[in-house]
């Protein structure tokens, strides 16, 4: 695994000049090329060792005016982990009424993030 | 009969912040008609994050955005009228309105602040060739589908257009399982912010195949594919580009109309590259009394412009309550590379606050500068390494600018070159 080889265009999204980043991933030494500041090369390092991002997604919802309820991740979580967390999500139901903010999985696989709900839904009857 | 100070047409993130500054503001009666059974317009749907970094400095998702406003309203003791529909305005200061509990209202009101939104384009749609079959959807009606009423509009989808919701949806339809084949964009570039472009199609290897769009539209009952051909620089298609790709659902993405039926019959005068009002910097429309705010006015691309909007609009209403009417008025003439802008108009108060201008370009350019100029002359400009039209510009001009342009009675805004 040491000695993998990772050659990856990247798109800096930190400001809008949008600088096109080539990083090269060799024997643990990695090269950047394309970054026109010290910010986007921190930037496409960390896309290519542990890229991160907030996931967004809806739970299902019993007894509540709408049938679903929207989420987030309290923190990033690493990219790789987007769709383990998903199919845990969408195996859950809660009741309503569920208020904003509340938390509704702690520690999702075990990321050391949350989900929480986004929005409050008031129950049916 | 109703009587209201202010009454905002329209619950959305535009409407909501111009009713809470009003209430700040001291204003007594202030009302909300939305024709929604909730407020907070769009926001609801929109369940990814990405919304308030500029307003509060965090990173919210839709719905948090609308419910901190939604519940700032009601502390506030902001009226709202839901599930109603604004049939008309007369003589600029009574509303028609109409919901299953109170019949058909007439309400009474000092200012109006118009706040309905956009809505999505469609006519890309009827300008394909090709039959007329289920399965075709604008991306925001998916977006509710999927978001809100737990449908899924389809399992092989193709993309028309790159702009942010075409994007956020490629990302949530492979979240929730469906193929995304490809997203094709007509220009040669993304219409959509680059975090999109990011995040959403290249982190889930989604083709984005630029210059290129629909050219035919296949299946019967449900759509069983489109072909996709590449357009030049005229906008033709390059004959024998043609591509076919099987797909049972094609999301449209082509852009957003602010919404002015109402408007038009008010008679305020509009502006035909917004599609909206003509303003001035507190969103006061050709009617004194009347006011526009939000995506209404133009289509922004950030809710926290869309808030600071309905924020000034009040402002605006407030004043006018107060008799402090402006003495003179500067028109801002677009002139190179410059697609769009608001306000339209400048007036001239005693007291002067910095004035924000919201523009667009009409092509991408790098090393330029946006400038104002009177008479030839510059008398405000702002260094930007990159502009496009996906990102809009804004400006924010001093009191000493302003009096400047105040010697005049019209502005030019452009885009030049620099060098060095
Ligand atoms: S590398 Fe620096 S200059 Fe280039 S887009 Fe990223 S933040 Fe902007």
């Amino acid at each position: 695994m040491g000695i993998e080889t990772k050659n990856k265009a990247i798109t800096c999204i930190l400001c809008p000049l949008g600088c096109k980043i080539d990083v090269l991933k060799k024997k643990g030494t990695i090269i950047v090329k394309g970054a026109k500041c010290a910010k986007g090369k921190d930037y496409a390092i960390k896309e290519i060792t542990n890229p991160v991002r907030v996931l967004t997604a809806t739970i299902r919802v019993r007894n509540g005016i709408l049938p679903l309820l929207p989420v987030k991740t309290t923190l990033s979580i690493p990219k790789k982990q987007v769709f383990t967390c998903l199919k845990k999500l969408y195996q859950l139901e809660v009741k309503a009424p569920v208020k904003m903010g509340t938390v509704i999985v702690k520690s999702i696989a075990n990321t050391n993030s949350d989900i929480i709900s986004t929005r409050g839904i008031d129950s049916k009857h | 009969m109703y009587k209201a100070n202010v009454v905002i047409i329209g619950g959305g993130p535009a409407g909501l912040g111009a009713a809470c500054k009003a209430k700040e503001l001291g204003i007594e009666k202030v009302l909300i008609l939305e024709r929604d059974r909730e407020l907070g317009g769009i926001l609801f749907q929109c369940i990814h994050n990405g919304f308030g970094l500029q307003y509060f400095n965090e990173d919210l998702t839709g719905p948090e955005y609308a419910t901190r406003f939604i519940q700032k309203a009601q502390k506030l003791g902001v009226e709202s009228k839901l599930n109603t529909i604004v049939l008309e305005i007369n003589n600029n200061k009574k509303i028609l309105a109409v919901n299953s509990s109170d019949g058909l209202m007439e309400i009474n009101t000092e200012t109006i602040i118009l706040a309905m939104g956009c809505r999505e384009r469609t006519r890309g749609a009827i300008n394909i060739p090709g039959t007329r079959p289920a399965g075709i959807f604008t991306a925001g009606t998916a977006q509710r589908l999927i978001n809100m009423e737990n449908l899924l509009p389809g399992k092989s989808v193709v993309i028309l257009g790159s702009g942010d919701i075409g994007l956020i949806m490629a990302r949530r339809l492979t979240w929730v399982g469906a193929k995304v084949k490809a997203i094709v964009e007509m220009l040669p570039y993304p219409s959509g912010l680059t975090r999109n472009v990011v995040q959403c199609a290249e982190d889930y290897d989604i083709p984005l195949i630029l210059s290129h769009t629909v050219t035919n539209i296949y299946g019967k009952k449900r759509l069983t594919g489109v072909t996709i051909g590449k357009v030049d620089e005229e906008g033709n298609i390059v004959r024998k580009s043609e591509k076919y790709i099987p797909c049972d659902t094609l999301l449209l993405s082509v852009g957003l109309i602010p919404e002015n039926e109402l408007s038009k019959n008010t008679g305020i005068k509009l502006d035909a590259d917004t599609n909206g009002p003509f303003v001035n910097q507190y969103m006061q429309t050709t009617i004194p009394n009347i006011f526009a705010c939000g995506n209404v006015t133009q289509v922004y691309d950030l809710v926290d412009y869309v808030t600071e909007a309905g924020e000034l609009a009040a402002e605006g209403a407030h004043l006018y309550m107060k008799g402090l009417t402006n003495s003179k008025t500067v028109l801002i003439k677009k002139g190179r590379n410059i697609r769009q802008i608001v306000p339209q108009r400048i007036s001239l108060y005693e007291r002067q606050k910095p004035i924000r201008f919201y523009l667009r370009v009409q092509y991408p350019e790098e090393k330029v500068k946006v400038g104002i100029y009177k008479e030839g002359k510059e008398i405000f400009s702002k260094k930007q390494l990159i502009v496009r039209p996906s990102e809009m510009i804004v400006l924010e001009i001093s009191d000493e600018v302003i009096r400047k342009a105040s010697e005049t009675n019209e502005v030019t805004v452009k885009i030049n070159g620099y060098r060095n």
